[in-house]
């Protein structure tokens, strides 16, 4: 089974998954971070560039300054996320999914240089279609990633009119996983799509009592969320 | 179709996961999808750059030809790819064998006018090749399939073409930064750029390059496309949730049928082993025996596994303070003249320097202080006058307001007590010594406090008043709360008590 995510064991064993970002969204958080450099730069060259030498001298630190900090600043203090970042719901974190700290992040920004070689991260976009986790040169000797936070989807309180039914007999766990999420995505489907689903499970939706199919499955998933009669 | 074969995992996932699956899956199952793809798109290639290319000496227009006919090659990777997602590869052979389908029932035409310069061509062309719909029927099924996941197909679509350009002119300047630089002295890129200047040959090593990106890079676009396309359908159809109610309903029968065999185990094991057991334990106490007896060994076995102890070796830069050189007391000679010609030069810039590092200087100590006044003000480290907030009027559920009081507590109380009223009197002279200890006292008495709460803040700040008021307290608690009788000699006690501690008449103030 194929998947994009990447699944990290703490010591207490409790698994956490990481949901690696891929090449189009982090590309887009970089447009978004170069258009924004650009835009304070140029703002700066308004100004800077009419002090003469002096002014010029500013104007490279500031440069300078802007282009190796930046990324880093935003990543050590802004929780993983520069602006860009921020905007596609992307973080950087270490690959243990821990935050990110000034060594790793200095060590994948300054290797920049080296995934943007011969033009335009060239370098870098063939290392992440080919990572498993989707990192860039920089990324890989940093020891980091660049997730999606907010991948755990926003989940649809599951529906109310239904009645909440007790089951007969105790529901194991895949079970009651299973019923939650047809309950939850139950009002993205059609009546005869839930029909249809509710059908494939005849020991749970079919009763003697009480409502039958779909209505019966978000009833018994309204008592695992603890919703009571 | 057989949810259960398929080769990616089914959950909700947004469309950028979606499309990072796409190029996972694509190069996972790179093998058979570029087979496939080569196997169609050189020969078409080689034919179109002999005729446009060498036949009309326009490699130029040979690529943009090649460009154009993208439709026609990816309903070859959608083939491939839809196949390899419930775990079958398709050879090369079956690939030409429906070859007649995929470009004759699928819509091309479409595809190679109209359609050639939709955004969102990757994920209509699914439904083009794998839904077999027609007309109006397939429009309103293309509109509803694209209708989430068209922003993100749409941005695929610009970053494909720009990935294109990018990874040909890389190529290029990849070359040009091979080549030693004596070769290219006289080289300028504009050249590249200006058609007359550039020889008629030199257009095929410029533009193949360009081809030959686009070639390898669209099989990765279709996948990123087509899983575009089953994360939607994925999300009309909850197939995640057909899956796992499946599973579900595969344990259920299973488990079913594990229970029918056990209980007819049971019965006839039952009917087997009557009065057999003594044996087995006796197995059971050697067995436990020998584990005893290999414990030390199995220890050690536990014990050099790599979890356990090791050892490691860590290195660390350190520095290491050596001991400074005297620097030379004396400037040499020619030292000084060179500083002297380099320090009117340097005055201004020196100058400069000072005037920064002194206003740096004074701004860096405006700052401390700023911080320090801010961090006093934050945890009031300076003692700051404390104005008493004024006592409140109801305490334990009395009004202690000395304007709600008679002027003298202990005569009052006495002639309540005289008039047989205990219970009134005895309040009165609680009530009094409250209001007198908040109100002279100054005891911070707080609105909800109990009566313990009054104590034990008489304890603290008015000590030598402690003892009476505990008296009284007590007095009072048992009068009011255990209904004991308090003789009438007590009472006139403590309203002599009152008025030494509180003195006779209320001053109001």
């Amino acid at each position: 089974m194929l998947d994009t995510l990447s699944s990290v064991t703490t010591p207490e064993l409790i698994e956490v998954e990481l949901h690696p970002a891929g090449l189009l969204p982090r590309a887009l958080a970089w447009l978004i971070d170069t258009s924004i450099r650009f835009a304070v730069l140029l703002l700066l060259a308004q100004i800077l560039l009419a002090l003469g030498d002096f002014g010029t001298g500013l104007f490279l630190l500031d440069y300078f300054l802007l282009e190796w900090f930046y990324p880093v600043l935003f990543e050590v203090l802004n929780s993983g996320a520069s602006p860009g970042k921020r905007t596609l719901g992307l973080a950087v974190v270490l690959a243990d999914g821990t935050p990110i700290g000034w060594g790793p992040s200095l060590t994948r920004n300054l290797l920049r240089t080296v995934d943007f070689l011969p033009l335009l991260y060239v370098f870098g976009i063939l290392s992440m279609l080919f990572d498993k986790e989707f990192r860039r040169l920089g990324d890989i000797v940093a020891g980091t990633l660049v997730v999606h936070r907010g991948a755990e989807r926003k989940k649809a309180a599951v529906m109310t009119p239904a009645d909440v039914l007790i089951p007969a007999t105790p529901m194991d766990r895949a079970t009651q996983k299973a019923l939650v999420a047809f309950a939850e995505r139950a009002d993205s489907l059609t009546p005869a799509r839930q029909e249809e689903l509710a059908a494939l499970l005849p020991h749970l939706a079919l009763a003697a009592s009480g409502p039958r199919g779909a209505g019966r499955l978000i009833g018994l998933a309204n008592h695992v969320i603890g919703r009571s009669a | 179709m057989d949810l259960e074969r398929l080769a990616v995992a089914l959950r909700p996932r947004n469309s950028w996961e979606a499309l990072d699956l796409g190029v996972r899956f694509a190069i996972q199952n790179g093998r058979a999808l570029y087979a496939s793809w080569l196997a169609v798109c050189l020969p078409v290639a080689l034919l179109v750059f002999l005729t446009i290319g060498y036949g009309m000496e326009e490699p130029a227009w040979a690529v943009m030809v090649l460009w154009w006919l993208k439709p026609a090659f990816d309903r070859i990777a959608v083939h491939v790819l839809s196949r390899a997602v419930f775990g079958e590869s398709t050879s090369i052979s079956e690939t030409f064998a429906s070859l007649p389908r995929l470009l004759f029932k699928t819509g091309l035409l479409r595809n190679l006018s109209i359609g050639r310069f939709s955004f969102s061509r990757s994920i209509r062309l699914p439904v083009d090749v794998l839904e077999g719909l027609n007309g109006r029927a397939a429009r309103q099924r293309k509109a509803l399939i694209a209708r989430r996941i068209s922003g993100a197909a749409n941005w695929q679509t610009l970053a494909w073409l720009h990935l294109e350009t990018i990874f040909w002119l890389g190529f290029w300047v990849l070359m040009l930064m091979l080549v030693p630089h004596e070769l290219l002295q006289d080289f300028q890129f504009s050249t590249l750029f200006d058609g007359d200047k550039v020889p008629k040959w030199f257009h095929w090593p410029l533009y193949t390059p360009l081809w030959l990106a686009s070639v390898l890079l669209e099989p990765l676009y279709v996948a990123g496309g087509f899983m575009l396309y089953i994360k939607r359908r994925t999300d009309l159809e909850a197939w995640d949730v057909e899956l796992q109610f499946r599973r579900l309903a595969h344990a259920h029968a299973r488990s079913v049928a594990e229970t029918a065999v056990r209980v007819a185990c049971i019965v006839c094991l039952f009917g087997m082993t009557m009065g057999v057991s003594p044996p087995a334990q006796a197995t059971a106490a050697e067995a436990r025996e020998q584990a005893c007896a290999r414990a030390p060994e199995v220890l050690e076995k536990v014990l050099a596994q790599p979890e356990f102890g090791q050892d490691k070796t860590d290195f660390k830069l350190k520095w290491r303070p050596q001991a400074k050189k005297q620097p030379s007391s004396t400037t040499p000679e020619w030292l000084r003249g060179w500083l002297d010609a380099l320090g009117n030069g340097l005055e201004v810039l020196g100058n400069l320097f000072a005037l920064i590092g002194r206003v740096g200087g004074w701004f860096l100590i405006a700052t401390v202080v700023v911080l320090l006044i801010a961090l006093v003000a934050k945890f009031g480290w300076l003692p700051t006058p404390t104005r008493r907030p004024p006592p409140p009027s109801a305490l334990a559920g009395f009004d202690i307001r000395p304007q709600s009081l008679p002027e003298d507590i202990p005569e009052a109380a006495r002639s309540l007590l005289h008039a047989g009223d205990v219970r009134g009197a005895l309040s009165l002279l609680f009530r009094g010594a409250l209001s007198r200890l908040a109100h002279q006292e100054h005891v911070p008495f707080l609105r909800g406090d109990t009566e313990g709460d009054c104590l034990t803040r008489v304890r603290a700040h008015a000590p030598e008043k402690s003892a009476f008021m505990a008296r009284l307290l007590g007095c009072w608690q048992g009068l009011a709360y255990a209904h004991q009788a308090i003789g009438g000699s007590e009472v006139e006690t403590i309203c002599h008590e009152w008025g030494l501690n509180f003195g006779g008449r209320t001053r109001h103030d």
